[in-house]
């Protein structure tokens, strides 16, 4: 598989359910990976590339609206098209409520499947790339030595030098070196980028 | 409506007993002869009446017509109106000669003719059978012509001694009484109605009843509280207003205008001898009591009348099961009435009551709480409303509601709480018996709503459509690439084919399981059926304000079939029926349900005094889908037929002459059903 190449994972207990949605999504050129259940599903290794899953809400095992919740609460964010037989409405709004991108009663039409793949794997996208954002943030952040910390805690306060030296007694000079060595190694330009980084890493 | 009580006329409304009795002897219309007739408390209550009422009396063939028919004519002859008699179909001879023998009065007046006579077929029945309508044009036009003959109104009598009728007859006959009872008021007629209960189902007779305003038994008379006016059926509010109404038809008798609320403790200084010991069980009402003991001594005659008062309430507590009881605060005397002593199973010339001896009858696991409740209430100056189950004497158990509310002398000082204890366990066993009968069917039958059937259907179906509308989109995108994807396109639509078969064959899997095999099928009742859906529906009828009348042919022959699909063809047409008046209000919501049988075949009927059908309608309702409901799912009916075609039977729809819709199925008996 090419890195970011998007691919759609359907979910569906019917099997010519399964095989119609993998021709379907297939036929607009998507790569689509099937799965018969939801556990089968988990046990799959996640991948970087962007994704979205197509589910359906009755089913048995873990239900659909279970395998949201599931992932919700493992942080394996994936923007989630349902797709079901009867169209119950109590269930589609707790699953729009939960974050999912749409509700689908089965039948559907292709179009409004496929925009909506369009539109979670475009989210997706944008939301994987914040996250690897952030997970550079982390690790630059956790390569700074404990004296380093000590200081960038300060500076993101918005103390001076100064100030810096005094409290941590230490010379005015060597606050300076190691302010400009932890620009570098956080990557920031300037003190405004540094302190945003520091909020999001929350 | 108008409070029609005994001792209040109706026209002008809440009169005291002092009013009544100026009028009657004031004489506003002269009788046309002056007979000297003993005053019996009947003939009281009657002339208190006024014109305007309805009244129901019961009485059984052995013990013949009532003694309240002579009374009721004296007192309409006297009051110089024409009195009218409808009877039933060769009864008029007997009727007649009854009349002339009752006494020289009612004698004298039928041959003046101011007694007339005539038959509820001429007087009621058209070519079309018997309409409601035309039944309350009778009484207004009699009324009319009465009263260009010279006559001051009307009175009549009608007398039920026969069969009326088939069902519908029936359902039409009660939907009248409930009407008449406005119209009557309206028009200042007076009818007296009597059943023979001996020759009508007993559900027939109760609705009857339900439907009269004042009810006569026994030499008695009073407002019927079991009665219900026909604004009321589906108001929404309704079991306030009923509780209402129950508590006011006691409480008129205790808070009569114009009488002094007797100061703490008065009364139980002086007790007045010359009342006891009738009276010691009715202290209750010792405010109506002290006013008349004061009445007493002016007029010799109000001892008397005070007697009717205790017989009246006595039948009024005894046909509505609730005690009444008072409670002095001060001296802590506790007063029971004789209907209370008899839910308590205790004897009424008891005189040692006490709210110990209250207390003590009480089941031991209630006690305590009862107990506090009581205290609680007290302390606060608050009602005191409380249900709780007693031991009797005799192993009964008992199940009782209790409601007080306090009694304030001057203000802030509670002086006594007056209540009353109505014996709720009838309605307590109803409850449990049909909630685990309920639990039982769903267990033993596993029967699945008709809601749920057609969900995991359209889920069934719905599941090889989606792939099939899928396939088909992939197909047309595989060919419309530059270089079309034949080998794609092929698989899709070999994948279509698959689709269309498998939805058709769940659609056959469903009709073969309502076709289901004949081995399946047992020998038994639709009677049962019928009782069955009736317990699984209570619940749902009794929220919708339906009155269910059945009428079961016994025995019924049994017929060969399946018990859970007979089970939901009923249980979809008493639901339709039911949904079918949930937007009727100004008429009892009444359902007959009755079984038949002949030398070939079983038939149920279901009739409704619902929106009916209109001829377009009739035979599509069986068209599967066809639904004028928002919820509808429109596979009620098709769903009905198809399981009563596959028992050899046939089911059908019907208009009613009246208001209403009827649907009726007929299968055929055990031996014919095999083939
Ligand atoms: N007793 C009745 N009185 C008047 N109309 C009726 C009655 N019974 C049925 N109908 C009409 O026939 C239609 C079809 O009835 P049917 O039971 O097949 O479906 P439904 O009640 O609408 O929905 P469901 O599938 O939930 O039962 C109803 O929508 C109603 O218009
Ligand atoms: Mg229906």
């Amino acid at each position: 598989m090419k890195p970011g190449e998007p691919i759609v994972f359907v979910v569906d207990d019917d099997a010519s359910v399964r095989e119609a949605l993998a021709s379907l999504i297939g036929s607009v050129a998507l790569r689509v990976e099937c799965f018969a259940s939801s556990g089968e599903f988990l046990r799959r290794r996640r991948s970087e590339n962007p994704s979205c899953l197509v589910l359906d809400v009755r089913m048995p095992g873990l239900s659909g609206l279970d395998l949201q919740r599931k992932l919700a609460r493992a942080e394996q964010q994936i923007p989630i098209i349902f797709i079901s037989a009867h169209g119950d409405i109590p269930m589609a709004v707790e699953a729009m409520k939960a974050g999912a991108i749409e509700f689908l009663p089965k039948p559907f039409r292709d179009e409004d499947l496929l925009d909506a793949i369009r539109q979670a794997l475009y989210r997706d996208e944008a939301a994987k790339a914040r996250r690897s954002e952030v997970t550079g943030i982390r690790t630059r952040h956790a390569r700074l030595t404990a004296r380093q910390h000590q200081i960038m805690t300060r500076i993101v306060e918005g103390k001076l030098n100064k100030q810096i030296a005094a409290e941590l007694e230490l010379s005015e000079n060597t606050i300076k070196v190691h302010r400009r060595r932890i620009m570098d190694r956080m990557g920031a330009s300037s003190v405004a980028e540094l302190v945003q980084m520091i909020e999001r890493l929350g | 409506m108008p409070q029609q009580t005994f001792h209040g006329p109706a026209k002008s409304g809440g009169g005291t007993p002092m009013r009544i009795r100026k009028r009657t002897a004031g004489a506003a219309r002269k009788p046309p002869e002056t007979v000297a007739t003993a005053s019996t408390p009947l003939r009281f209550a009657l002339e208190a009446l006024g014109g305007g009422g309805h009244v129901c009396s019961l009485y059984e063939a052995r013990q013949g017509c009532p003694d309240i028919l002579e009374t009721f004519l004296e007192v309409g002859i006297a009051r110089g109106e024409k009195c009218l008699c409808v009877v039933s179909a060769g009864a008029e001879k007997s009727f007649r000669a009854t009349l002339r023998a009752a006494s020289p009065q009612i004698d004298r007046a039928v041959k003046a003719q101011a007694v007339d006579l005539t038959t509820i077929e001429r007087a009621y029945f058209t070519r079309e059978g018997f309409l409601p309508q035309r039944a309350l044009d009778f009484w207004r036009k009699s009324a009319r012509r009465a009263i260009a003959e010279g006559f001051t109104g009307l009175c009549g009598i009608i007398q039920v001694d026969r069969a009326l009728g088939d069902a519908a007859v029936l359902a039409h006959w009660i939907d009248y009484e409930n009407h008449l009872t406005p119209a009557l008021a309206k028009n200042g007629v007076t009818i007296l109605c009597l059943y023979n209960r001996s020759v009508q189902s007993g559900e027939f007779v109760r609705d009857a009843f339900l439907a009269h305003a004042i009810v006569a038994h026994r030499g008695g008379i009073g407002k019927n509280t079991f009665h219900v006016p026909p604004e009321e059926y589906a108001a929404p509010d309704k079991a306030d207003r009923e509780v209402h109404r129950m508590l006011a038809s006691l409480g008129e008798l205790w808070r009569r205008e114009g009488v002094p609320r007797p100061a703490a403790g008065e009364l139980a200084q002086k007790p007045n001898r010359r009342l006891s010991p009738l009276l010691r069980s009715v202290k209750a009402c010792k405010h109506v009591i002290r006013a008349l003991a004061d009445e007493l001594r002016e007029h010799e005659r109000e001892e008397r009348q005070l007697r009717r008062y205790v017989d009246y309430l006595t039948l009024g507590q005894q046909l509505n099961r609730t005690g009444t009881w008072a409670w002095d605060c001060s001296s802590g005397e506790l007063f029971w009435s004789r209907e209370h002593f008899r839910i308590f199973g205790l004897d009424p010339t008891r005189t040692d009551v006490s709210p110990q001896l209250f207390f003590q009858r009480i089941h031991p696991q209630d006690r305590a709480r009862v107990e506090q409740e009581f205290h609680q209430a007290v302390h606060a100056g608050h009602d005191f409303d409380s249900e709780y189950r007693i031991g009797r004497p005799d192993g009964v158990i008992k199940h009782v509601h209790s409601c007080a509310y306090p009694v304030f002398g001057r203000p802030g000082e509670l002086t006594e709480y007056v209540g009353t204890a109505a014996d709720v366990t009838e309605r307590k066993h109803g409850e449990e018996s049909v909630g685990s009968m309920q639990a039982e069917l769903a267990r033993a039958t596993r029967a699945v709503t008709l809601g749920q059937l057609m969900a995991s259907i359209a889920h069934e179906v719905n599941q090889p459509l989606a792939a099939l509308v899928a396939n088909a989109n992939a197909a047309l995108r595989w060919l419309a690439w530059e270089e079309p994807q034949i080998g794609r396109a092929q698989q899709a639509l070999t994948r279509i084919v698959k689709d269309g078969n498998r939805a058709s064959e769940i659609i056959e899997r469903i009709r073969a399981l309502v076709r289901k095999s004949d081995a399946r099928r047992n020998p038994l009742s639709l009677n049962s059926v019928v009782r069955e859906v009736i317990v699984l529906l209570k619940t749902e009828l009794r929220r919708n304000d339906v009155v269910v009348r059945t009428d079961l042919a016994e025995p019924l022959p049994p017929i060969l079939g399946d018990q859970v699909q007979l089970q939901q063809v009923l249980l979809n047409l008493v639901m339709n029926a039911v949904e079918a008046m949930s937007s009727v209000n100004t008429r009892p919501r009444a359902l007959a349900i009755t079984t038949a049988s002949d030398r070939t075949g079983v038939a149920v009927c279901v009739e409704d005094r619902g929106i009916g059908l209109d001829d377009r309608v009739l035979e599509r309702v069986f068209e599967p889908f066809y639904s004028s409901k928002p919820q509808g799912m429109g596979i009620g009916l098709a769903l009905s037929r198809s399981i009563v075609e596959a028992h050899g039977g046939r089911l059908w729809a019907m208009r009613n002459t009246a208001p209403g819709a009827t649907f009726q199925f007929r299968l055929p008996l055990a031996g014919a059903a095999t083939k």
